[in-house]
């Protein structure tokens, strides 16, 4: 009889597992509603923020002091945002802060990079091909060969799939030179040859060393560069970007940001208290005169403004309810102590991610327990031992009394 | 007894043994022709950058194959017997039912078992023709959760077979379409690395439905 109660186990926590996946997943498909998260932009002639709000479904445009605009007057508060605009209704200002505006500046200068949770928390095959970054021509060209950094750097020929020892041996012994300790741990590229310029890529030794690694005119160029004490980088995002002021962003372990400066890979400290990179989606948005930082998650948006050189000045923070915050959040905790779902917007990686509900779903479990002892008082035939069942619903509330009352305890029929 | 049941079994199995071999077999004959092709007609560079960076799946003709074969193998085990109750007159030598049903679905789960392992060396064997061993790898690990389906598969149509109550069999098919579900939920290649073990141990465990669905078959539930 014991291998008859196990199977019926087997088959109760298998239906919890999928209600506690599917009865979320409907849930919130019903009920969800989009959260209206205004839209802040920092003006650089007023110097605060100005917003774009969606009220009953139209667009209003507020000034600095919450005062209704009309769309063109808003544009023109943020001229270095809607430049294109402006200049195709012939409203672009002559001169901004005192300086004059030239076309080719703001451009150079008009920059965007964006970090997702998800793009550091993947996995990605240590597989790269490494694009020469001065091309004989106008266009950067893809390799021939993928490299690996293993007990040595190896170029493996896509076409062939073999190992070529010419480049093998010199960007190995070229990297021993730099002092570099094999095999890499992590290294970050961009393997695209859509893009102004090659940068190479930025790899992290065994001994957490940082390297740049560019290959120019088929010969290595490698960089040590020196990291301030206590930085470990998880992940590196390169930028390439035609203005030349920043190789690349760090993420580090403690969740701080760093840019590396072209000037002596200088490393940058922003002033983002507040990032988390396993939760925050990171936004830079740039141009001629400030940098504005956004941290995104699932219930907050911190918008953070510095000058060139990256000290702050101003802040803005947007809260909103969470969807659990809400009245079907409360509700729905209220009936089931969990949600599980396999999957997650950051990261790529299946799991089992659990949510749970907190105290408010001991509503929902004390009534599946009544309502269970009640209908076990209530049955009629004979009662074998359902102690499992009662534990069953004290941790998995409605999600078990479910289970329990689609499978019912047979064994004793024998 | 074992090589008697293992006999019987044989019997009932070997015309889907050996439409699983060829559906396993076409399957990565697919895939390596379909990389000749794609070989052909594209640089091989781009080729391992699709593959690396946008996740290209180049062996996702196989993800369903483990799914199909569990289905057939446990269709070919357990339909005629429960359906004809045959099962009954199964159930009536001299053995335990439990131990019966354990060695009937042991056998079905261990040849799923050395069909997937030839799968995966010859799957690996392919892929290792045309890239290094870092794809290999990650093919394996992706490829390993798919496989995991197939079991579940099996464990599930299984239990559904014997099960004698329609009620019942909907509820298995329900949660059981859900739980192969989540084998299969992924896209891209590695998914699986930081959770597999999970998946696993959710696996093996369904093995041990069937024997519900075997008691409330002797028992007669109807």
């Amino acid at each position: 009889m014991k291998l008859i109660k196990t199977s019926r186990i087997i088959l109760l926590l298998s239906i919890v597992l999928v209600l506690s996946v599917v009865i979320p997943k409907y849930y919130w498909k019903m009920f969800e509603k989009k959260p209206k998260v205004p839209t802040y932009i920092y003006s650089s002639t007023v110097h605060d923020f100005i917003s774009m709000n969606v009220i009953n479904k139209s667009i209003h445009w507020l000034d600095n002091n919450g005062k209704k605009i009309i769309r063109r007057e808003f544009e023109q508060l943020a001229p270095l945002y809607y430049y294109r605009t402006l200049m195709y209704h012939s409203l672009m200002p002559d001169s901004i802060n005192g300086e004059k505006v030239d076309i080719e500046k703001i451009k150079l200068n008009t920059i965007f990079t964006n970090i997702k949770p998800a793009d550091i928390q993947t996995s990605v095959i240590q597989l790269a091909p490494l694009i020469e970054s001065k091309p004989d021509g106008p266009k950067l060209n893809m390799p021939k060969d993928f490299f690996r950094i293993t007990e040595r750097m190896e170029f493996i020929n896509c076409e062939s799939n073999s190992i070529e020892e010419a480049p093998s041996k010199l960007f190995t012994k070229a990297l021993v030179d730099a002092g570099f300790t094999f095999p890499a741990k992590n290294f970050w590229g961009n393997p695209s040859t859509m893009k102004p310029y090659d940068d190479g890529y930025f790899i992290l030794d065994s001994a957490g060393n940082l390297f740049h690694l560019l290959k120019v005119h088929g010969k290595p160029v490698i960089n040590k560069i020196n990291m301030p004490e206590g930085v470990k980088p998880v992940f590196i995002s390169i930028t390439e970007m035609r203005l030349r002021e920043f190789h690349a962003i760090v993420v580090t372990e403690k969740s701080e940001v760093y840019l590396i400066s072209f000037d002596h890979y200088k490393f940058i400290k922003l002033p983002l208290e507040e990032y988390n990179y396993k939760t925050m989606q990171f936004r830079m948005n740039g141009n001629i005169f400030t940098r504005t930082f956004t941290l995104i998650d699932n219930s907050s948006e911190s918008i953070i403004v510095t000058n060139r050189n990256y000290e702050q000045i101003a802040e803005k923070k947007y809260r909103w309810i969470n969807k659990w915050d809400t009245n079907s959040g409360k509700v729905f905790n209220a009936l089931f102590p969990f949600t599980i779902s396999l999957t997650s917007q950051d990261s790529t990686f299946v799991n089992f991610y659990f949510t749970y509900a907190g105290w408010i779903t001991l509503i929902g479990i004390i009534g599946s327990l009544i309502f269970y002892f009640f209908y076990n008082i209530r049955r009629k035939e004979e009662k074998s031992n359902c102690f499992f069942d009662f534990v069953l619903i004290a941790f998995t509330g409605l999600y078990g009394l479910i289970a329990v009352l689609l499978i019912k305890d047979e064994s004793w029929k024998v | 007894m074992f090589i008697a049941l293992s006999y019987k079994e044989w019997l009932k199995t070997r015309w889907v043994l050996l439409a699983a071999i060829i559906l396993g077999i076409t399957s990565i004959l697919t895939i390596f022709l379909n990389l000749g092709a794609i070989a052909e007609f594209n640089d091989a560079n781009a080729v391992w950058n699709y593959i690396v960076y946008k996740k290209y799946l180049f062996y996702g003709d196989f993800k369903f194959v483990p799914a199909i074969i569990g289905f057939i193998i446990a269709v070919a085990q357990f339909y005629s017997e429960a359906n004809n109750l045959r099962l009954k007159l199964t159930l009536h030598l001299p053995l335990n039912e439990n131990k019966l049903l354990f060695y009937m679905l042991g056998y079905g789960t261990l040849i799923q078992f050395v069909l997937h392992i030839i799968f995966i060396l010859l799957l690996s064997f392919v892929t290792s023709l045309f890239f290094p061993s870092e794809i290999v790898v990650s093919q394996f690990y992706t490829v390993l959760p798919w496989i995991f389906s197939g079991f579940v598969t099996y464990f599930f149509v299984s239990a559904i077979m014997v099960d004698t109550l329609w009620p019942r069999r909907v509820i298995l098919l329900l949660t059981g379409y859900e739980i192969i579900s989540f084998y299969l939920i992924s896209n891209g290649y590695n998914s699986y690395m930081h959770s597999i073990q999970w998946f696993v141990i959710i696996g093996v465990l369904e093995f041990f439905l069937i024997f519900l669905s075997g008691f409330r078959f002797k028992r007669g539930a109807r």
